[in-house]
């Protein structure tokens, strides 16, 4: 849906990695040659798979994502790290309706809520944070309603694209 | 032609190997039938290439018999060797006595007298000892249960030409024991004294001194000085033994086992090998050469029916003596037909016998006849007892030799079906996947089929037989055998042919993996490798690393090894061919450790894991 697209490189996880043994300086070499990072995944028990969490662990490392990074640290410019000015935007999916998730459904509060730890993964790596794109409900899985969820979001991603271009 | 030079000789030699080698591979015959059919078309009978100093020739190449002899005894540790000293004792013994009996019975049944018959029962009871062994190291039977037989048999013929060298003398018709021996001033006891010392000196001195000198012969890092001490130990023993009048043979195999624990055991194969099989195949063709087609024309029937009885014969006591000792249906086929033939030996002693005037040559010329075409019998009597006799002995007729292969739709195919492609085809039959599996070892096809697997028998390494396995249909053809040659042959061929294919190969260790993967192979996985760092990372866990941070280690000293092979298989050139392989080995090592001690299996003090 979005592999066609130059400025877009996937990164299939499950795929490229199916022992959880992640190459971590591949990793953070294509995270800096990206101005967007988007986290994109089932939501799993209020969470991303373990495999993403797994990522996190080892890429977010100190030193790169936050913290000093001695490669690009300037005098007064104490706080940069290679993540810094970037973007993060978490695009997710989920079983069961909207409505589910709010303080009368079955998981008592809105979806945004279970994703504060990565609002504040982008507050401290210094990144722009995107506000979440969710999919709701994708039990349904008829063809037409996920092709439709999917086109919207990849009109979401060309805007995004376009936005950081200009900035 | 009898004066033709050296070169000459040597030019006609190579040239006929060079034709008929290939044409005898081709027919599926093994290269020994095209180096004696070689001999036979150059030799004096044939059209005359070579002259009548074939005999020196002869002599000259027996020494790839001890060449070879050499390089088995250092693939034989002393425990294996001690393993199999019922088998060389007991099986050797009883074929030699047994051989030696019957063919006495025969010659006094003939009318001719005792001491000649002892003498001709003795000397014709040898096998031939190139002939088998280069024939089964070629078909890979030699690791059978069969090979192993064949060779405790040859062993003990080895060493029973000791004491025939002692009894023939005394079975000289006139009553003189003239030149009895070279030694003839050593009594008895002093002359097994002296043996005993010449063989506890070369156990001595191969154990303490050659270390030691072939680390100051390897630091001069001339190939060529390692390479022409190899040959000075191995000519060096053949000549003390020949001193001694003990068998050089024998001499240069204990040598061997001596050696064969040593660091430079791989080094001292790669130099002699070359030499072994240039002599092993001047010594077949001139065997070949040495065939007297003229006395075959004038008494074809008295030849012909003295060969068939002397096979035959041998084939009846091998064929009893392997029951006993053992072996059933295939194997003990594959060992009698192997065995049947007269030996190298007999030549020498049939000389040996006619200077002492033990046997008459009336008698000898067309006995050394019989030997000979025996010998040539021999490949054509182990393919057909292939083709036509093993598969009725494996008790489903019409399956065997290259097997019919009736599952088209299968999507993967495995190559070989020992303990490592048993996995892979379990685990593939395991999620419901159809499989064919190609194996070229006939009793471990059976045993794998009677769990209800579809195994076939055939060597891979022919493109016919993957045709038939549906390779052109297959997404994947996985090479599960652990003979790295073969295998590197199956993957270039099947990437010649099908460059679509998927080919998963397993492999030795890091250079072969390389080798591997250049020749075309998608991926590889080193045999050992894994099961190394699994246990790696247990001794980690057990040095009080937490779990997963010993996984984690594992995890990434793989990584950067895996990274390493395919760094090496982009530096792998044509040094691979001519420099040898242990020195390779010991020369990657360094540089892998040294890399090992530079780089830190994580930056620790930024890890999360850490504590």
């Amino acid at each position: 849906m979005v592999k066609d697209l130059q400025e877009v490189t996937v990164r299939d996880l499950y795929e490229e990695y199916p022992d959880f043994f992640i190459d971590v300086a591949c990793e953070q070499e294509l995270v800096r040659h990206h101005d967007i990072i988007i986290f994109m995944f089932p939501f799993y028990w209020y969470s991303a798979p373990s495999l993403l969490k797994e990522w996190q662990d080892r890429v977010l490392d100190y030193g790169f994502a936050f913290g000093i990074n001695h490669q690009s640290r300037k005098p007064g410019d104490t706080n940069r790290t290679d993540l810094s000015g970037k973007t993060l935007w978490v695009v997710t999916t989920a079983g069961g309706p909207a409505n589910a998730f709010s303080e009368k459904g079955i998981h008592r509060h809105p979806l945004e809520h279970f994703l504060l730890p990565y609002a504040q993964i982008a507050n401290l790596c210094g990144m722009r944070w995107q506000p979440p794109h969710i999919i709701y409900h994708v039990r349904q899985l008829t063809q037409n309603y996920l092709h439709q969820k999917a086109e919207g979001f990849r009109q979401n991603l060309l805007t995004l694209l376009r936005e950081v271009d200009h900035a | 032609m009898h004066d033709s030079g050296l070169l000459t000789q040597a030019f006609v030699f190579l040239l006929s190997a060079v034709v008929a080698v290939p044409l005898a591979k081709r027919a599926g015959l093994g290269s020994v039938l095209g180096y004696l059919c070689a001999g036979a078309v150059i030799g004096p009978f044939g059209f005359a290439f070579v002259g009548q100093n074939v005999d020196g020739v002869m002599a000259f190449a027996e020494f790839g018999v001890v060449l070879m002899l050499f390089l088995i005894g250092l693939e034989l540790d002393p425990s294996v060797l001690w393993r199999m000293r019922v088998s060389v004792l007991g099986l050797g013994g009883l074929q030699v006595v047994i051989t030696s009996l019957l063919i006495l019975a025969a010659g006094l049944a003939l009318g001719l007298a005792w001491q000649e018959s002892l003498a001709l029962g003795m000397i014709l009871s040898m096998s031939s000892t190139a002939i088998v062994l280069q024939s089964m190291s070629e078909k890979s039977q030699l690791k059978t249960a069969a090979g192993q037989s064949a060779f405790s048999v040859l062993l003990f013929q080895d060493m029973a030409v000791i004491p025939m060298l002692a009894i023939l003398p005394l079975l000289a018709m006139d009553g003189s024991l003239v030149e009895a021996t070279a030694h003839s001033g050593l009594s008895g006891w002093k002359k097994t004294l002296l043996v005993l010392v010449v063989v506890a000196g070369i156990v001595v001195v191969g154990r303490l001194l050659s270390r030691w000198l072939f680390r100051i012969i390897a630091e001069t890092r001339l190939r060529e000085t390692f390479t022409a001490t190899a040959l000075v130990l191995v000519v060096g023993i053949a000549l003390l033994m020949e001193q001694v009048g003990l068998s050089p043979a024998l001499g240069t195999f204990v040598a061997g086992v001596v050696l064969a624990n040593s660091e430079y055991r791989h080094e001292l194969e790669s130099e002699i090998e070359p030499f072994k099989g240039l002599l092993l195949a001047v010594f077949f063709i001139s065997v070949g050469a040495s065939i007297d087609f003229a006395l075959l024309a004038a008494k074809p029937l008295l030849i012909i029916s003295l060969v068939l009885a002397l096979m035959g014969g041998k084939m009846l006591v091998l064929a009893i003596l392997g029951r006993v000792f053992g072996l059933h249906g295939q194997s003990n086929a594959i060992f009698t037909f192997a065995l049947a033939q007269g030996g190298e030996f007999a030549f020498v002693l049939f000389t040996f016998a006619t200077n002492n005037s033990i046997l008459p040559p009336s008698l000898v010329e067309p006995l050394v006849l019989v030997v000979a075409l025996s010998m040539v019998m021999t490949p054509l009597l182990m393919t057909a007892n292939e083709r036509w006799i093993l598969p009725r002995l494996s008790g489903n007729k019409a399956r065997r030799e290259h097997d019919v292969i009736d599952s088209g739709d299968s999507r993967a195919i495995v190559v070989g079906f020992g303990r490592f492609g048993q996995i892979i085809g379990r685990l593939l039959r395991m999620n419901g996947f159809n499989i064919t599996v190609l194996e070229h070892d006939a009793t471990q096809v059976d045993t794998v089929r009677r769990f209800g697997h579809q195994v076939f028998f055939g060597d891979a390494g022919r493109l016919d037989l993957l045709e038939s396995a549906g390779i052109s249909q297959a997404e994947l053809i996985v090479i599960a055998i652990d003979e790295h040659s073969r295998a590197l042959q199956i993957v270039s061929l099947v990437r010649r042919h099908y460059p679509q294919i998927r080919i998963l190969a397993r492999a030795r260790a890091r250079r072969q993996a390389a080798e591997l993967l250049r020749a075309g192979a998608d991926h590889v996985e080193r045999e050992t490798f894994r099961s190394a760092l699994a246990l790696g990372r247990e001794a980690l866990c057990a040095l009080g690393y937490r779990a997963y941070l010993a996984r984690r280690a594992a995890e990434i000293f793989r990584h950067r090894d895996e990274l390493n092979v395919y760094e090496l298989r982009d530096v792998l050139d044509d040094e691979t061919a001519f420099f040898n392989r242990a020195r390779q080995h010991a020369e990657d090592l360094e540089k892998l450790m040294q890399e090992d001690m530079q780089l830190d299996t994580e930056s620790r003090e930024k890890s999360w894991g850490r504590d």
